[in-house]
């Protein structure tokens, strides 16, 4: 009785006792044991993500910098020559998201790109949502949308080689933000999106995104972070989310962008580990963090930074970049066939700077080493 | 706006100079100051091979206790037997890093005209109170409870610290039917454990926060483990609501066990991944340490089972430990009976059982009548749970 139980929730309950064993359990062990190996592949030490997911109106402004057209044939010759950089680049990238048209391009070898990279034993990813969307009443709030017809695209997607989904949502701070309103819809969003992912096989990344624009200091960020985190969290709860089935894309605790104070990266580590500490379970197993509009080396150094904080850290705590893995790698691409060498070398190295960075290993020229940063970092009291 | 802004500040205690009208941290609840103080009595009390002694029986659980030995419940008795626990020696001290103490008790003193509190205190032991007024009806449900006793709450802590106390005990309750827990028992129950922790934390005390569902029933394990996360994933959403400081507070859960009446038998093992899942899913990190309360559980099932928690293989980011009452107190109790001739046994009994606690909250507990042979114990793969 207690096996038939699990697969349905149609089949009645055939125990005659009222009393009710686990109500209508979501998953079956095989299952979660199957989205659980999939998110420790994807953040096995020393691995992160490579956030390939953007969309053709991001492309466009990417390649607009680097004077590229944004054709179809530009971007899949992009990621090809990404995705088909040296296998050794699989030791610091444990999965890769992909955009829905990218999910179907091929290589010029002729192989289809989520074959290239699962060859390469990395766990490949798509992009699921549909967008932001207005929510009325607000000062300029958004809710993300995509839940419709959302089950079957994801059994698709997990037929077309995809083992995990990614999904967006967005806060901001002002005065006023985020509202209640905000906090409260993007959780549920984002509850309903993992758990319909969980149902078709895929670990759902949730990402909370709060934007860094605006003159906020730290502490602000960090208390808005909290609260988004806790909201978010419940929400899964509420819809009985398998946590250690999901993995967390948050942004890293910082000021914002026109705040005039400055912060060390041991201030952003300490109050990003804190932050994290108050609010994410240690179910979890991994947080990839988004790098939001920092620059390569400012991503690489704070995710160090948060590697070497000295408070107990249960999750893995790694990166899930775009910009900060590909910016170095566009510059160098230009668009010409004649520089994927070039291209493919900075792309490594940025790969390689991460994930020693996601271990907390991280060496820039000329830093001091991990003994003496240490002593940077203040009580978490302050926090 | 600029009236806003004047008013605000003079309102609120220690904000920010800021003259941006960007909030910082909006209305900061605590001092650097003060939530070290709090981080480090919730460090003490649960210190390594420590747990805490509940010894806060209300006066109507003691006559429940006192009746099972034939001792009559006079205040005299009670603060006879507490003195029986309080006396024991130095070997407690690695045992026991807090005592919960009743109200009453706070105020009596030994034979010898010693203060409880001071002799609990002058051994490194931190003294706690229970603060809550016991359970009331929630009018609308199957027999459920919410806890009463915020009235005056701020100025009883406030006198309780000056009376020598750290830290705080409030008890919730819910229980587990076709109907039970209700989402309003959930809530409102998360939201007075959050009110209680919120003032307690005003006044330099540590709350421990104590949401019991209770082992009546038939209901299985995997029904206790989804209940008990449901009820803790509605503790921390109240928390983080009502501003409190997640590592100055500890929790004092329930194992998840299966019912009573249910037919079913459980290893220690089972109960152990059942219960480190749950936590693992609700519970935050930051939080600083968790102390099972005992129920119904035996002296020795207790000690088992908490030692069987230490040792699942799952990752623990806090301290496991023990808030134990009848589960340290029991045989102590009854070697008693309310005859003075008893009383070094009786505290021996109690001696015995800290020492056990403190093997079994860090791992290392090998004995046990039902225990079979040490060594490895099967805990199964954890993705049943």
């Amino acid at each position: 009785m207690v096996e038939d139980f699990p697969n349905t929730c149609q089949k009645t309950c055939i125990v005659i006792s009222l009393r009710m064993t686990h109500p209508f359990p979501s998953l079956s062990p095989e299952q979660k044991r199957e989205l659980s190996d999939i998110a420790q592949r994807i953040v096995a030490p020393g691995k992160g993500i490579l956030a390939a997911d953007e969309s053709t109106g991001t492309m466009a402004k990417r390649l607009q910098k680097i004077n590229v057209e944004n054709t179809e044939e530009n971007r899949r010759s992009f990621r090809d020559i990404l995705f088909s950089s040296d296998a050794s680049f699989s030791n610091c990238v444990g999965g890769i998201i992909f955009f829905h048209e990218t999910l179907y391009q091929k290589s010029d070898s002729g192989k289809l790109f989520p074959q290239l990279v699962k060859e390469k034993g990395i766990v490949v990813g798509i992009k699921v949502d549909k967008g932001t969307a207005g929510l009325m009443g607000t000062d300029g709030e958004t809710t993300t949308q995509g839940l419709d017809g959302l089950s079957e695209r994801c059994a698709q997607y997990k037929k077309d080689g995809c083992d995990f989904a990614k999904w967006r949502c967005v806060l901001k701070i002002s005065d006023g933000c985020p509202s209640a309103l905000a906090i409260a819809e993007n959780a549920n969003v984002l509850a309903r999106y993992a758990s319909i992912c969980q149902q078709n096989g895929l670990v759902p990344i949730v990402e909370p995104e709060i934007l860094p624009d605006g003159d906020h200091d730290l502490q602000r960020c960090q208390y808005a972070t909290e609260k988004v985190l806790a909201a978010v969290y419940k929400a899964l709860s509420d819809h009985h989310v398998y946590l250690e089935g999901t993995l967390l894309k948050p942004n890293m605790v910082t000021a914002g962008h026109s705040c005039t104070k400055k912060y060390t990266p041991q201030e952003v580590a300490m109050a990003t580990v804190t932050a994290l500490r108050r609010t994410v379970p240690a179910s979890v197993p991994g947080i990839c963090f988004l790098s939001g509009g920092q620059s390569e080396e400012e991503a690489s150094v704070n995710l160090n930074a948060i590697n070497q904080v000295p408070l107990h850290r249960p999750w893995k705590l790694t990166f899930s970049y775009g910009r900060a893995l590909q910016a170095s790698a566009l510059a160098a691409w230009k668009g010409k066939a004649e520089n994927k060498a070039a291209t493919q070398q900075t792309f490594i190295t940025r790969a390689k700077i991460n994930g020693l960075a996601s271990k907390g290993e991280y060496k820039p020229t000329g830093a001091a080493g991990q003994a003496s940063t240490q002593s940077l970092y203040t009580a978490s009291y302050v926090y | 706006m600029k009236d806003f802004v004047v008013l605000f500040k003079s309102s609120s205690k220690g904000c920010s100079d800021n003259q941006s009208l960007r909030m910082t941290h909006q209305f900061p609840t605590l001092s650097e100051a003060q939530k070290r103080e709090l981080h480090e009595t919730a460090l003490r009390i649960v210190s390594p091979g420590k747990g805490i002694l509940a010894a806060d029986e209300s006066v109507g659980s003691m006559a429940k206790r006192l009746a099972q030995v034939g001792v009559e419940n006079t205040e005299e008795n009670r603060r006879q037997y507490r003195q029986i626990l309080f006396s024991a020696d130095d070997r407690i001290n690695s045992c026991i890093g807090g005592v919960i103490f009743f109200h009453e008790t706070l105020y009596q003193h030994s034979d010898n005209g010693v203060p409880f509190v001071k002799m609990i205190r002058d051994r490194g032991i931190l003294v706690g109170v229970k603060v809550d007024k016991g359970v009331v009806p929630l009018a609308g449900t199957c027999g459920e409870t919410t806890t009463q006793g915020l009235d005056g709450l701020s100025e009883r802590c406030a006198q309780y610290k000056k009376d020598g106390a750290v830290f705080a005990k409030w008890r919730c309750v819910l229980k587990i039917s076709d109907v039970n827990p209700s989402k309003l028992a959930i809530t409102e129950n998360a939201n007075v454990l959050a009110r209680y922790s919120s003032i307690c934390q005003q006044h330099g005390i540590v709350p421990v926060i104590e949401p019991e569902i209770l082992p009546d029933g038939d209901h299985d394990l995997k029904r206790c483990q989804y209940v008990t996360e449901k009820v803790l994933a509605a503790v921390y959403k109240a928390m983080s609501d009502h501003h409190v400081y997640l590592e100055g507070t500890l929790l004092k859960p329930n194992m998840v066990t299966p019912g009573h009446s249910c037919s079913t038998k459980y290893s220690p093992e089972e109960v152990a991944m059942a219960t480190l899942t749950a936590l693992r899913r609700t519970v935050p990190p930051a939080v600083t340490g968790i102390a099972f309360l005992s129920g119904g559980q035996s002296e020795e099932e207790a000690s088992i089972h908490l030692n069987a928690i230490n040792n699942c293989p799952l990752p623990k980011p806090w301290v496991l430990t023990f808030s134990f009452g009848r589960a340290l107190q029991a045989s102590a109790l009854r070697a008693w009976r309310g005859h003075k001739e008893n009383e070094k046994a009786a505290t021996e009994q109690f001696i015995k059982r800290a020492e056990v606690n403190s093997l079994a909250c860090q791992g290392k507990y090998t004995g046990g009548d039902n225990y079979g042979e040490a060594g490895q114990r099967i805990y199964g793969s954890c993705h049943a749970y």
